[in-house]
This record gives structure tokens, sequence and C-alpha cells, in this order.
């Protein structure tokens, strides 16, 4: 692991580019920060390139929507020239629930529990994001507690997704799911907590515009520091298994190569696009919440294969780790839930916000318009699993079906979230 | 004539048949792989295990295979639906009354074929082995440095070289 | 202690005793033919058990355990459940082609396990020429394969059956030749005169197993990696790629027929474990002379669980390689190196007369090294670590 650069946050936005190259490094030296503006030129992209003509026969599967390894209803048009991909198109739509529609014929509060239902991984994030959004849009303050709790629920949200998705991938990758399982050993852990906190395992909803729902229970915290302070071990473990197995290294090194340009022309957000080398996190771009006071490092990627992909997910485990124990220890006591909010009619002046987050998938987003009724007047969602979806035929040219299946498996999709 | 040998032949002329007139290539590739089996198991009725389990492993492990291989990486162009059989019928026919007729001739009337028939239907494979590795060894050496060239040559057909430019179309 | 051993032997002897003289070829043919089917389909049923339950505990679950005590009734209920199923043939599919498959799948590995020997004179049919038959069988497997593939009418079985027939033949090479080069040691391609040539004991203690021989270890080791290829278990079991071509050219049978692909399946492992067991473990032999008060059929047999207890752990550990890295694998390094298991062989029989001292382990250090260099090169040439090398990751703060 090399040494923490010393990047003023403030131009990192400016330099979301990571064009540093590896070899130029010299950890010890100061880094020469490139000059301010956006690196990359806007470049359209085209339409798929015309199919080169094959040797042999073409051949057209569709994987999917019923196969075990697109993820839930999703569907890949693949055309093969033997077992080379030359076209692929990702079909979506089958679990489409009008949820934007939905949000707009319900009130703000109504709407809070349908965010769980995006990213059914990742239901406390969203909840986050959704609440985020909200209180910019009626100008709500959080009180001290809250923003902690919120923080560490993100965080083990996070411990949640990219154990899970490590499993998840290694099952793509035909380990008869005994990853998954060790990852899932370590998720019931944290469901517990999760129903302690909020009655629900998987469907959480226990944000609130101005704060959290409940207090703590009693003895949570407690239960949340031994599951945090024996979870690096479990990532120990994992590593110890995985990331020095030969046939890991040989299926992921390489392959789904997502290059910084195309990563960031796309929007792809979250650890696809760290893992491509662009320094891009909103915890430290937008510095929402607290998330300013706790020390954290951005992991980096330097190939963008699948490989470190992979990687990001399991360092960025260890630094949310770091997150947690840090919040643990600071959290203060106090209210939850800003008292003059009245959550019942909650209606927001006429205006306009986006709320986002750094989503365990990518960048999540809420675009709410009020037009000063209980109901917003637009509701729009950006999921990161969609928009990191798009890059998907990108990536998978020229590899094969067995590799496009452990690609889709890296970019950690939720259909859930991908349909709404 | 024995009634196992009744069976296998029975069999065998059916499944060449087959072969010949059935109308999808893919079918008349697995009849043939009948054919082939049913030869085999004609060997092992005479006593000739080694033999049976080599006309297995070659004709219907390997040549069997590369045949459908073929049909399925050459697959629609043009052969599906029709027999697969000489045209005219008459000319395969001729051919295949010629090349029996020489076989039968050849055992009924040389008389070195005859006198080569075993006693015992049990074929010493040490024999076998010490006749190939002595007698006919240059023989045997041969048709392998025969056989290697053949795959060099497929190789080289099959191999793409980096450097020849694609056509400009 | 003999008539243990003997049991089964004498069994038969006696109930085709009581049949006339001109029935009793056809009788003694009827009971072996029974016992191979008999025998192999129950440890089917106790391999499916052991696979779900072994799986479960590396898995951290329990696995089955509701029929029966511990699950044990677990594969009755699966059969059952097989039977009753509805049995599907897609309408586009070649009726003919398609059923025949699965039963072609299977009668050839009934034929190759026949002649396996699994105790001293338990064998149904003691070919000359054993060793090639068994392999012959396999190559009619390759045929089922592609009628299964074929025959459905679907995109992903037909892809399916092609990986997987590529597959076999690919490592069918190695396997050959692996078992050849014991063939060449022993001079003889029985199985029952290979194992005879396994008798008798290092130091009266270590049986002479031709595992405990450097070339014998060699091939031993790449005849288990091929024999995993050719049973299609992790890591090379792409033909079923659950998680990329669904099961491959078993995608569109359903019932009793899938179960049948099934069947095949681990009796092919049967086979396989067998085959390595007799070529280079001494068969139905005794690890140690002091052991030997124990049945020969129990010793085959408690070998055999081994295996598949070997082959469990594999399928619960180990991720799954990509076709083009199977195919570099099995001509790159396996074939190279079962090739020169055969210098390795000749070696260690050239130098069997030495007379300087310490010959022993001279012809271990000869024989062996050669193989051990040329692991350390080949391994190095195909690693993939060769090519990528370790990563560093930078952290932005």
């Amino acid at each position: 692991m090399s040494k923490p650069l010393d990047f003023d946050a403030a131009e990192q936005l400016a330099m979301a580019t990571g064009d540093v190259e590896p070899e130029q490094l010299d950890h010890d030296a100061p880094v020469s920060l490139p000059p301010p503006g956006p690196r990359y030129e806007a470049v359209p992209r085209a339409a798929s390139p015309a199919i080169p003509e094959p040797e042999g026969e073409l051949l057209e599967v569709s994987v999917g929507p019923h196969h075990p390894s697109t993820h839930g209803v999703f569907r890949m048009n693949v055309v093969l020239d033997g077992e080379k991909i030359v076209q692929l198109k990702p079909v979506f739509g089958y679990l489409h629930r009008n949820h934007e529609k939905l949000g707009e014929q319900t009130t703000y509060l109504g709407n809070m529990p349908y965010t769980d239902r995006l990213d059914y991984f990742c239901s406390l994030s969203n909840n986050w994001a959704y609440a985020l959004a909200v209180e910019k849009l009626a100008g709500l303050k959080v009180p001290e507690r809250a923003e902690y709790i919120r923080v560490i629920t993100a965080e083990l949200t996070r411990l949640v997704n990219h154990s899970s998705l490590v499993g998840f991938l290694l099952h793509d990758m035909g380990t008869m799911g005994t990853p998954l399982m060790y990852a899932f050993r370590e998720r019931e852990k944290i469901l517990d907590a999760f129903e302690a906190l909020t009655g629900a395992r998987m469907m959480c909803n226990y944000h609130r515009f101005g704060g959290c729902r409940v207090d703590l229970p009693p003895g949570w915290l407690d239960q949340v520091r031994t599951i945090v302070d024996n979870f690096p071990r479990f990532i120990d473990e994992m590593e110890r298994l995985l990331s020095e197995n030969e046939v890991l290294i040989a299926r992921t090194h390489g392959v789904g190569v997502l290059p910084p340009e195309l990563a960031v022309n796309a929007g792809v957000t979250g650890p696809s696009l760290r893992a491509s080398g662009i320094n891009y996190d909103l915890r430290k771009v937008d510095r929402y919440g607290i998330y300013d006071r706790f020390q954290f490092r951005v992991p980096l990627g330097e190939k963008g294969d699948v490989y470190d992909r992979y990687m990001m997910r399991i360092l960025e485990m260890r630094e949310s780790v770091k997150i947690l124990q840090q919040a643990l220890r600071d959290i203060p006591e106090g209210p939850v839930i800003d008292p003059k909010v009245r959550l019942r009619n909650f209606t927001p002046p006429v205006g306009e916000a986006y709320g986002r987050i750094e989503a365990p998938k990518g960048e999540l987003g809420f675009y709410l318009i009020s037009d000063g009724s209980k109901k917003p007047y637009r509701y729009r969602i950006r999921p990161p699993s969609f928009i990191n979806l798009t890059v998907l035929e990108d990536m998978c040219r020229g590899h094969t079906l067995a590799d496009a299946v452990i690609i889709l498996g890296a970019v950690d999709i939720v259909l859930g979230e991908v349909d709404r | 004539m024995s009634a196992t040998f009744a069976i296998l032949a029975t069999w065998t002329v059916l499944a060449a048949l087959g072969a010949m007139a059935l109308r999808k290539p893919v079918h008349a590739a697995l009849s043939l792989v009948g054919a082939l089996m049913g030869v085999a198991f004609t060997y092992l009725n005479l006593g000739a295990e080694f033999i049976t389990a080599v006309q297995v492993l070659v004709y219907v492990g390997a040549v069997a295979i590369l045949i459908v291989f073929v049909l399925q990486l050459t697959r629609g162009e043009g052969v599906e639906g029709e027999s697969l059989a000489v045209q005219p019928a008459s000319l395969g026919l001729g051919i295949a009354l010629l090349v029996t007729g020489g076989l039968i001739a050849a055992v009924v009337f040389l008389p070195d074929w005859r006198a080569a028939w075993p006693e015992k239907g049990d074929v010493a494979l040490k024999r076998l082995g010490e006749v190939l590795m002595n007698r006919y060894v240059v023989a045997l050496e041969a048709i392998g440095l025969l056989l290697t060239i053949a795959m060099i040559g497929a190789v080289l057909i099959a191999l793409k070289r980096p450097d020849s430019q694609p056509p400009e179309s | 202690m003999n008539a243990l051993d003997q049991l089964f032997v004498n069994l038969k002897q006696a109930i085709v005793g009581w049949f006339p003289g001109e029935w009793r070829l056809g009788v003694s043919v009827v009971i072996s033919a029974a016992a191979i089917v008999g025998v192999y389909a129950g440890l089917f049923a106790i391999t499916t058990w052991i696979e779900r339950k072994g799986l479960g505990r590396i898995q951290n679950r329990p696995g089955p355990n509701r029929v029966g005590p511990f699950g044990l009734l677990q594969p009755l209920a699966d059969g059952l459940k097989a039977l009753i199923k509805e049995d599907i043939i897609p309408q586009r599919a070649d009726r003919l082609v398609h059923t025949l498959a699965p039963i072609l799948a299977v009668v050839p590995v009934i034929l190759a396990l026949a002649v396996i020997p699994v105790g001293r004179n338990m064998v149904a049919v003691d070919l000359q020429a054993g060793l090639i038959f068994f392999f012959a069988m396999g190559g009619v497997k390759e045929i089922a394969v592609f009628m299964a593939g074929w025959g459905s009418r679907n995109a992903y079985s037909l892809l399916g059956s092609m990986r997987a027939i590529a597959q076999m033949i690919s490592y069918e090479m190695p396997l050959v030749l692996s078992g050849l080069v014991v063939a060449m040691a022993v001079g003889s391609l029985s199985l029952v005169d290979i194992i005879e040539a396994q008798a008798g004991y290092y130091g009266g203690v270590l049986a002479r197993w031709h595992v405990f021989t450097p070339w014998g270890l060699a091939g031993f080791l790449l005849f288990l990696v091929a024999a995993t290829a050719e049973a299609n278990r992790t890591p090379f079991d792409l033909p079923e790629g659950e998680s990329e071509i669904i099961a491959g050219h078993m995608l569109e049978y359903s019932g009793f027929k899938y179960a049948l692909f099934f069947l095949g399946e681990y009796m092919g492992l049967f086979g396989m474990s067998g085959l390595a067991i007799t070529l280079f473990l001494g068969g139905w032999r005794a690890p140690f002379s002091f052991l030997e008060w124990i049945p020969s059929w129990m010793w085959f047999f408690g070998k055999l669980f081994a295996f598949i207890a070997f082959f469990v752990w594999l399928r619960g550990t180990l991720p799954r390689l990509r076709a083009d890295q199977l195919m570099e694998f099995a001509w790159k390094f396996m074939l190279p190196m079962v090739l020169l298991d055969v210098v390795a062989l000749a070696l260690w029989q050239y130098t069997a007369h030495w007379s300087v001292p310490l010959a022993g382990l001279w012809r271990w250090v000869l024989s062996g090294g050669l193989m051990f260099v040329a692991y350390l090169g080949l391994a190095r040439l195909i690693s993939p670590r060769r090519r990528v090398g370790p990563r560093t990751y930078r952290f932005a703060e």
C-alpha cells in the first residue's frame, strides 16, 4: 500500500482526473498538482461501432432475463463470434415499478419507504440521500447525534454491500457460493443490528427529514462496536482466501478495462470510477453530513479492470471500518430529530433541490421540485447502478461471455435501482 | 454365421444406409457413428479387444467428433435438407459395388488372405506391438511423420498472421 | 479374514452354481452387470448426499437435514422428484436425438466401469486392452454431449456442448498419455495386470504403489488434474458453468433425463477415480503390510470415498477457469509435462540396476528432478502472475 497523497480536497473536484501517472509518483516528494479545470474533453459517445466481418457465423444469445448471473431480471442481447462478444445490448425495465411517478403522487414522508426498495441492499443510504434532498429543499438542520447515526448506518450499509458484492462476484466466477456464504455470515450480524434499530432487516426505513425516526435502542452502540471491531478480521480472511488466488487473478486481470476518459464521459461513479484511477468520492467532494470530521482515505485503482474493482471494494471496506470506529467513539448524546419539523403534513417551500450522497454503488442523487403542496411536483432519481451500466458494452466487447458475466458482476447493479 | 454376427451386421448395414440417406447432415453423421460402433462390436465379437477399443477411440471419439464439429462450424452453407449421397445415385452405387466386389473377390480368391485367418480369436496384444515396432517400424514412423506434417500444416492455415493487413474495402 | 475378502466372489459362485451348466455363463454375466449398476448407482445416491452435506459445511450451513436422519434420505426424495417431474421436450427439438442423448451419456460410462477391478478377483471383465477400452468409452460420451447440445435446439445448449467437447478432447490427451506411462512401466494394458505389478512392499512395510515413484507421483498428479477436467468438476466445470451458460448441454432436459445426465456425470467421476486408484494407488491393495487384514474391496471403496471427498472439497473452494485459459493449461502445461513423464519413467527404468551407494536416492533425484524442474519452468510460463506483477494502490486523503 502506498503512502497517502496530500491532496487538498478543494482542488480535488477540479482535478478529478487522476491522470497522475503511477510511475511518476514519488510518495515522499510533494505532489505537483495539475492546473485546475476540466481535464477531459467531453467526447460524444459514438453509436456502437459496426460489427467487424466475422470469420465464422455470428451467434445471437439472449442472456436473461431469467439467467442465474444477471442479478435479477436483466437481459443482455449478446452477439457472439465464437466465444468473443462483438455486440452487447443491455435490455432492462422488467422490474419497472413506476417509482418516480409514484413519488409525485405521494406525500414527501409517504415516499420515504419507497426509497428503501430502490437498491434493496442499501436501503439506509437511499433514505439518507432522499432525506438530504428534502432537507435542502426545506432548509432543515439535522441534530448532531442524528448526523453520527446517519454516518454509522450508511457505512454499515457500505460494508454489507461491498462484502456481498465480492461474494456475488466470486459466485459468478463459479465458486459455488462459498465466499458469498462467508460474506453473508458477516452481513447477518449487521442486519441483526439494523433489525434492532429499524425493525426490518432489508427494507430498513429509519431516516427522516431533519434527523432520524427514533433514538438508538439501549446497547445498540456496543453491538455495532463489536461488529466493527471484528470486521477487519473478516476482511483479512477474505483477502487471504481471494486476493492472491491464482484463478481469480487469471480471471480478473485485464478483463473489462474501463478507460478513465470513458468513465468520466459516461458519468460512471463509485468504486468503478475510482478503480479507473479517478479521485472522485462525494464524501470528500461534497463533505455532506459530517464527513469532514473523519480521517479516511479514498483508494484509487491502477488499471480499471475487474481486479481493481474488486480491490476497491476491499480497500473501501477497510476505510469504512475506520470511519465507523471514529464515529462510534465520538457520537454525542442529544436529540435525534429537530423537534420543530412537522413530518405529517410536511410542506416545503416552492423551489428545487438536488441531494446526493456517495452510496455504495456510486453517486445516488434525488432531484425534487416543490410547488408548495404536500407532494413533490417533480421527483427524479439519479441511480448509480443504472448509469454505471451504460458502459457495459464498452467493457465487454472483445471478451468472452464468461468474462461478461463477471464484468457485469463487478459493475454491481441492483435491478430495483436500475429499473425503478 | 452366428446370431450375434447377424444382428451386428444388420445393424451396421442399416446405419451405413442411414448415413447415406438421411436428410439432415447431423443425423447422417450420427448414423455414421452407429455404423462405426457396429464395426467396433463386430471386432469385439471376433475377440479383437484392442482393435475394438482403438476403433471406438479413434473413429467415434475423434473422427466422428471432427465431423460434427465441421458440420457445426459450416452450418447454414446449403447442405441442410439435401441428401448427402453422391449424385447421380447410379454413380455412387457403382462405386460401392465395385469396392464391395473387390473386397469379396480378394477374400475368396487370393490364397494369402484366407491363410491368415487365425485359429484362436485372441490376438495377443504383445505380439501386435512387437510386429509394429520391429517389422513395420519404418511404416509406423512414416505415418507418424505424415500426421505431424499434416498437423503443422493445419496449424499454419489456421494461424492468424499478425502482420498481414486486412484487405481495404 | 479371507472369507470376508472373497465374500462377494464366493456368493456369486454359489448363485451361479445353482443353475444348470449351459445357463451359468449367462447368469454370471447378469450378476456382474447388476452388481456394477446397483453398486455404482447406490454410490451415486450417497455421493449426492456427501456432496451437498460437505458443501454445506464448507459454506457455514447445515446442508440437507430434513429428510431422514442427517438428511440421509435426501437422495431418495430427489430421485422421486426427478421421476414424477414432467418430462419436457422442446417443440423444435429433434425428438429422437434429444431422447437418445441421456441414455448414451450413461451407458458407455457403465461399460467403462466394468473393467475396473474393485477387489481381489473382483472384476466384471478383464479385458486385455482394458485401459484403452476405458478411454474409448470416454470418447463415446462426447457423442452423447454433442447429441444433447444439438438435439435441444438451444444456443446455450450448443455453446455448452461445443465447450464440453473441446475440453474433453483437450484433456483426453494428457489423460490417456499419463495412463500409458503406467502401461509402459507395467508392460500391459490390462488393469488386473497393472494392479498385480504394484504388489509387494518397500522394506516390507510401504506398498509398491506407482505413486511412490517419482514418475508415478508426477503421473498421478497430472492424471488427477486431467481427470478433474474430464469429469467436468471445478475448476474445470465450464461445460456446466452455471453462472455463464446455465447448465450447458443439459439445459433443456427435465425430470428423469436430467437425472440420467447427473448419473452419467457422477459415474464418470467414479470411473476416473477408480482408474486413478488402479493405475497409481495400487487398486484394492493396502498401503501398509500390516493393514492387509482389511478386505480388498473395502480398500478400493475407501480410496474411492477419499477421492469423492477431495472433489467435493475442490468444488467448494475454487473459482472456475475461462475456456481459453483451460485450453492453454491443457496444451502448454499438461501435455509437455506428460511427455516429460515418459522420459522420467525411462530414466527410472534404465537406472533400475545401478549399484552405486544410495542408488535409490540418486534415481529419485534424477527422475524426480526432471519433473520438478519442468514443473517450475512451465508453471512460470503459464502463471498469470508472470504477466501482471503485483499492484499498488494509491490513496487520496
